[in-house]
């Protein structure tokens, strides 16, 4: 292929870094965890039931996947962090080829190097490869630091190979979908919130439930299984491996002829005509902000829609789970709560999921206000009798209303199945109560944020850092006994988490109250600085 | 009414290190087309969006149509139309679409000299923002511009992106702004564009205004080019005011000062020239006169 170096060192170049923070931060996440294993699982009989309850609670498998072999670290290790890890690799892996293919096209400089010696495939090929060679880094990586940190060589290649494989499906994903649509944005979402998403919900909706021949068949069907399908540690299916290998090889093939039937800079389809005036609805600021956003705002809301009910659905599992195990019925029914408790730790924990979720969407709308500034379309409408107070507030107000309703839908959502089991609604008011308890995180996130558009645009990913260091101190860190101030140390840390704590009004309305603060500094900060221009 | 559009004193903006007004004082009277005249880098671009209120001075004042651009941005915006100098459109709205957005984000445009100008500047107003070519797109900034009643129109480099055609129907469209007493302040360094649509024109270089005037008063700081056939060059020579006297294959070429001219002319008459020929310094000229020496000045240094 005639300049595939060219261009792969051309997506080395400009994409060494995006990759080196990927794979230097997943990689470790397995190794650092098998450290830990002697601290959370004690040794003899206390440690059977310690892992008995983990793995009888739907929760933990609907988050984690299932389970094989635990009683050696390094099987433990895979279910409580490798099917996680994997899908964290899939989204590098699908970001990272879309922004070494597609982003790069839609700014005009695949045009560039298509305009030189090279073969009309290469861009596409050398972002593909650069993206396979991230996912072999760090599979190899992860084997490496598995192998000297417990028994098992066997099972560190497995591990190695669950996460490079998954990876390497998610570079055919994001390889194709960068095919089919004309923005990077668009490729993203498919990406990401439809194929990853939708993977991970269909998941935990199998893996969730007490284990049946019907859904140990359906587990077949779900690709970010197959890494623990394959059993890391728990006699070796290597065959298993073949499944991704074979979805990576079509997927890539069909990115491939998509790109060969497709024009420069075009997507599948033939860019559509539309509308030679505007509707009465699109005038201003406000119906501008809605025109651009009613895409991404419908699609999270159906997404977090659907999310909530089918996740809120394994509460009713949760009785059936433990009818095999009478000793943790026994325990539950000692602390007084019966499976009462395990279902409002399940509510709990789902609900704190979806704020750092919703929050996401709130972060990603916010950002328009960086790239209308940046693609000069700030400064157009701000040369118009727009204000800069009512341009920036018909940003930033769907960007905190959407999460905010999404939480409280969410809070209304989740017990509504179980609700209908228990033939009483008390259930929905008390996790609706619950949802608006953590209402203040959402604030503070987003004061934060637009703290940032205010005063260091520049800095806007760091609104990002917070929410990947809120998932790390929830999902992660509480396996590494950090002291508590660290583990509370992140925006919903501080919250009742209701109804399993008490409410406590005073974090409720200081933090709430720092958020809105955040908010307005950010606006003056945008009053009063100056606007960048194309 | 005031009587000045644009009064700009002593402005200074930096950008870190970098000064990019540094004292720009200039003035626009109602109702005058004025040529804003630099290289790129000048601070062209920054001077307009300090009028626009989207950047803050750092010192030094600006008035506009008689408010302070900063303070009264919003206000003083549904009397201005602006046209960027690199026109970005929204990749998922159609060009009408963005029109009207613009104009009605600015308190309304006039329906029909919209559909006049969109069906002038021959656009197709249905293609989605990220089709259109970039002569297109700049189409899409003027129709937005001019397709409302505005006092005034800073237009950043127009005509970029534009054929020779399109260029022509906009300089129609701003001939006609003129009669309606719109005062214009058009950026540009094409320099043919400046020469036949403004009357007065103004030359920034390194953030400072150097040189402002009629093209007339411009044209007169500078020396008439002038080619004859001398049966004796010689007397030319003695002449005060003529400078880079040459000839050669017969034809005799120099420079001459404006208030030299009716001596130098009443010699070349006694000397029985022929062929005579005068061209007036172009705007061209003007323009490279202040940067090339400026640019040798630096070389020295």
């Amino acid at each position: 292929m005639t300049g595939f170096g060219t261009a792969f060192r051309l997506a080395f170049r400009r994409n060494r870094m995006f990759y080196l923070w990927w794979v230097l931060s997943l990689s470790v996440l397995l190794p650092l965890t098998v450290t830990k294993y002697h601290d959370l699982v004690p040794a003899g009989q206390e440690g059977q039931l310690v892992l008995a309850q983990l793995v009888s609670n739907p929760t933990m498998r609907a988050i984690l996947g299932p389970a094989f072999d635990l009683s050696t670290a390094g099987g433990f290790t895979f279910w409580r962090v490798g099917t996680f890890t994997a899908a964290a690799v899939g989204m590098m892996a699908a970001l990272g080829v879309i922004r070494a293919t597609r982003a790069e096209e839609e700014d005009g400089r695949v045009e560039l190097v298509r305009a030189g010696a090279v073969s009309p495939a290469a861009p596409l090929a050398a972002g593909i490869a650069l993206g396979l060679l991230a996912c072999t880094v760090l599979g190899l990586a992860s084997a490496l630091m598995m192998a000297a940190a417990t028994p098992g060589v066997a099972g560190a290649i497995a591990t190695g190979l669950g996460l490079m494989l998954t990876g390497a499906m998610f570079v055919g994903v994001g390889a194709v979908w960068a095919q089919v649509f004309p923005s990077a944005r668009t490729a993203r979402v498919w990406s990401l919130g439809i194929v990853l998403g939708g993977l991970y919900l269909a998941r935990a909706m199998v893996d969730a439930p007490a284990s049946t021949p019907t859904l140990d068949a359906w587990r077949w069907a779900m690709p970010l299984d197959w890494a623990a399908l394959a059993r890391p540690y728990a006699s070796e299916r290597w065959w298993v491996f073949l499944l991704p290998l074979g979805v990576t090889v079509i997927l890539v093939a069909l990115a491939f002829w998509l790109e060969s039937v497709r024009d420069v800079g075009a997507g599948l389809r033939a860019a559509s005509r539309g509308a030679a005036t505007a509707a009465p609805s699109l005038s201003g600021a406000v119906g501008l902000s809605w025109r651009l956003s009613r895409v991404s705002i419908i699609g999270w809301t159906v997404g977090i829609l659907i999310t909530a009910v089918s996740m809120g659905a394994l509460s009713t599992t949760v009785d059936s789970a433990f009818t095999d195990q009478p000793q943790i019925l026994d325990m539950l029914r000692k602390l007084g709560g019966g499976t009462q408790v395990i279902r409002d730790a399940f509510f709990s924990a789902m609900l704190a999921i979806m704020a750092t979720i919703v929050t996401v969407a709130g972060i990603m709308l916010l950002s328009r206000m960086r790239s209308e500034e940046n693609d000069g379309h700030s400064e157009v409408m701000l040369a118009t009798a727009t204000t800069r107070w009512r341009y920036a507030l018909s940003l930033l107000a769907p960007a905190v209303l959407l999460p905010v309703v999404l939480l409280v839908a969410s809070g209304v959502l989740l017990p509504v199945l179980q609700a209908q089991q228990d033939g009483s609604s008390a259930v929905i008011g008390t996790i609706t109560t619950a949802s608006l308890a953590l209402i203040p995180g959402i604030v503070l996130v987003m004061g934060f944020a637009m703290l940032l558009v205010g005063w260091l645009p520049r800095w806007y990913g760091l609104a990002w850092v917070v929410i990947g260091w809120s998932m790390v101190a929830s999902w992660v860190l509480a396996l590494f006994n950090p002291p508590d101030w660290l583990i509370r140390l992140q925006p919903w840390g501080f919250l009742p988490h209701l109804p399993s704590d008490p409410m406590r009004w005073g974090a409720f309305s200081l933090e709430l109250g720092l958020g809105l603060a955040m908010v307005v500094a950010g606006l003056v900060g945008f009053r009063r600085r100056d606007i960048a221009g194309k | 009414m005031t009587t000045t559009a644009i009064e700009i004193s002593n402005l200074v903006k930096r950008f870190g290190s970098t000064t990019a007004l540094d004292g720009l004082t200039m003035s626009v009277p109602t109702g005058q087309v004025h040529g804003f005249l630099g290289p790129n880098g000048a601070g062209k671009s920054t001077t307009i969006r300090v009028l626009l209120g989207l950047l803050r001075a750092d010192s030094g004042s600006a008035r506009l149509l008689g408010g302070d651009p900063w303070r009264d941005a919003a206000s003083l915006h549904r009397r201005l139309a602006y046209v960027p100098g690199d026109v970005n459109l929204w990749p998922n709205l159609t060009g009408g679409e963005a029109i009207d957005i613009i104009g009605r984000a600015r308190g309304g445009l006039d329906k029909a000299k919209r559909a006049m100008l969109i069906e002038r500047f021959d656009l197709d107003p249905t293609k989605k923002g990220r089709a259109y070519s970039k002569g297109n797109r700049q189409k899409v900034a003027l129709v937005a511009a001019l397709a409302s009643d505005v006092e005034l129109l800073l237009l950043d480099e127009p005509t970029s992106g534009l054929d020779p055609l399109m260029e022509k129907v906009f300089s129609d469209v701003i001939v006609s702004e003129r009669k309606d007493n719109t005062t214009v302040l058009l950026s540009s360094h094409i320099l043919s564009e400046v020469e036949q649509l403004c009357d007065h024109v103004s030359i920034i270089r390194e953030g400072q205004i150097v040189e402002t005037g009629t093209l007339d008063q411009l044209r007169h700081l500078h020396r008439t080019r002038l080619s004859a056939t001398v049966p004796d060059p010689s007397v030319l020579a003695a002449l005060p005011g003529v400078y880079g006297l040459a000839t050669e294959g017969g034809r005799t070429t120099f420079e001459a000062d404006d208030d030299a001219m009716s001596g130098v002319l009443a010699a070349l008459a006694r000397s029985g020239a022929t062929g005579v020929t005068a061209t007036p310094p172009s705007l061209e000229e003007l323009f490279l006169s202040h940067y090339d020496t400026h640019a040798s000045e630096k070389a020295l240094v």
